[in-house]
């Protein structure tokens, strides 16, 4: 008996040892973001590089008051992806390098007081890749903050919406489950778009290793990519509506249910004489 | 003289490589290649006739599928039609046109400080029927200055027509308009039984998704159904029920209505009173 017990106590308090320890320290698990399936990832080989810079004069250019803040997020977004690694301890064959002043940029970061062109109403980031028509391969991108974004986020929070759209570049998805039981830098923004991403807002082991993947394997991208079908503006495509269509009517229906009885005269023997038909019931639809 | 003449030919050569050369140059920075006619000037310029573009949005996410059922209008429609435009100098939209099959539940459009005011639907849109709705959907394909642009959503494939779905989204009463600030979670095709599938590939279930799976089936008749339980029965006349029985009838609850008992059955010429 004393065994018994000793066991379901030792069972009990090492159950409430495990939710303790649970609710002081956030458990993240390491979840897994799918592929980008817009086009294939950004250029070839074992080792990358991407320059990226934001724009710092002219149309579209990030304003001077906000510059200083952009240029420590992109370094601090830059500086982890180059850093991140996989579970082997090994990078992801990207190399991020702000080019701020010199050079081309492959991604260029600029700014936008709205973002028009969004599924939904919140609107903190776009990543707008051109890819190449003939290998469907990123060529390049613009990373799109909206303002107010820039304005009222913290150099960390925008940092983290860098990462995600970076993590776009090169060949990440997003991650629609639930972010505050996963480590993905590929969450969805925080309600409001000041306050950087939901869940863990670090890259993560798998993050770095599905990079590996698909860049060694394109066909592991699972599922079709998404395609445009046709030219549907001005009123042509999509099919004809008529504007004013013709209402349907059914005319008043009735249905006649009929019991049918056999006839038989019986006398030394039976034999059939005839069917008689009789109303039963009249169902009637208006 | 002759070293005169090649000296003033290399020369005027230098000056005409050197304001060729800043000329292009100066035009390239004029040509801001972040805009779709920048963009169109820049592929003329090295003779293509088509963009292809990639956007990929940020969306909300929900932690349960009770989170969207509160948040979001659900509704069962079919795509009838759609229309893509070039909204500004930087973007693609189209707009689908939607018949409302039936609503599982309709929710207010709650405020949010960070957006911007639902989108009207386009000027050339034909009155929508009274059962009818607009949805915007980033990307399409259009033709900026000579050049074609396609732009996609990365996965988050577009509507198709006369397919039925099953759409989680803020909706606009006032001007029946229909955004699924959600992303791809909040979009299933609905088939002829009510089974759901989602549009997109994902490695994950989203928390909506899993959660349809989990508590109805995966299946658009038993959300409706739970969402929007048959009123209970009347409360019928007990004296009238008892008399009912009393006589031998059998009673019909939901209608308060006695089918009396037929003695006779469907030979009438049985029946002593006939």
């Amino acid at each position: 008996m004393k065994i018994i017990l000793s066991v379901v106590l030792g069972i009990y308090s090492l159950a409430m040892a495990t939710y303790v320890v649970s609710e002081m320290y956030s458990v993240y698990g390491d979840c897994t973001a799918g592929c980008y399936k817009g086009e294939t990832a950004f250029g070839s080989g074992s080792s990358r590089g991407v320059n990226v810079q934001y724009r710092s004069s002219g149309s579209d250019g990030v304003p001077v008051a906000q510059q200083s803040k952009v240029s420590s997020a992109l370094t601090t977004a830059v500086s982890h992806w180059n850093t991140a690694t996989d579970s082997t301890q090994t990078p992801s064959p990207y190399n991020f390098q702000n080019v701020q002043g010199s050079g081309t940029p492959n991604v260029e970061i600029i700014v936008l007081d709205d973002l028009k062109s969004t599924d939904g109403r919140p609107a903190c980031a776009q990543l707008a890749t051109t890819a190449n028509p003939q290998t469907g391969q990123i060529e390049k991108a613009e990373l799109r903050l909206k303002k107010s974004v820039v304005e009222n986020s913290s150099p960390q929070d925008l940092a983290e919406i860098i990462e995600h759209e970076l993590g776009h570049f090169i060949g990440l998805a997003d991650y629609y489950g639930n972010a505050e039981q996963c480590e993905t830098i590929m969450a969805q923004a925080q309600s409001g778009c000041n306050s950087g991403l939901k869940g863990s807002q670090k890259i993560s082991k798998n993050d770095v290793a599905n990079v590996k993947k698909y860049v060694a394997n394109a066909g592991q991208c699972k599922g079709q990519r998404s395609k445009s079908s046709s030219v549907t503006g001005g009123g042509g495509g999509g099919g004809f509506t008529d504007p004013n269509p013709a209402p349907i009517f059914y005319p008043r229906t009735c249905y006649y249910f009929y019991d049918a009885v056999d006839l038989y005269w019986c006398y030394d023997g039976c034999s059939y004489i005839g069917t008689v038909y009789y109303l039963t019931d009249v169902f009637c639809l208006n | 003289m002759l070293k005169r003449l090649i000296a003033l030919a290399a020369l005027t050569t230098s000056l005409a490589l050197a304001v060729g050369l800043y000329s292009h140059r100066t035009a390239s920075q004029a040509v801001n290649d972040a805009t779709l006619s920048g963009k169109a000037t820049l592929a003329a310029a090295r003779g293509e006739s088509e963009v292809h573009l990639a956007i990929n949005n940020s969306y909300e996410s929900v932690d349960n599928l009770d989170a969207a059922l509160s948040r979001y209008t659900v509704v069962e429609a079919t795509a009838v039609s759609k229309n893509s435009y070039v909204l500004d100098d930087y973007g693609i939209g189209t707009w689908y046109r939607f018949r409302i099959e039936r609503t599982h539940k309709q929710n207010p459009l709650l405020p949010c400080s960070d957006c911007g005011a639902m989108p009207d639907p386009p000027a050339d849109t034909p009155a929508l029927n009274w059962n009818e709705m607009m949805v915007f959907r980033s990307g399409g394909i259009q033709v900026v200055s000579g050049v074609t642009f396609f732009v996609i959503t990365p996965d988050f494939p577009e509507f198709t027509i006369n397919q039925r779905y099953l759409l989680f989204i803020d909706y606009d009463p006032s001007k029946k308009v229909g955004l699924i600030s959600v992303g791809p979670p909040g979009v299933y095709s609905v088939n002829g039984s009510g089974g759901l599938s989602h549009v997109y590939e994902s490695e994950n279930d989203d928390p909506i998704g899993s959660g349809l799976v989990a508590s109805y089936g995966n299946n658009a008749n038993t959300l409706y159904n739970a969402l929007n339980p048959p009123p209970p029965p009347p409360e019928c006349d007990y004296f009238l029920q008892q008399d009912c029985l009393n006589r031998g009838g059998s009673w019909d609850s939901n209608l308060c209505y006695c089918e009396e008992h037929d003695e006779c059955g469907s030979y009438l010429w049985l029946c002593p009173e006939v």
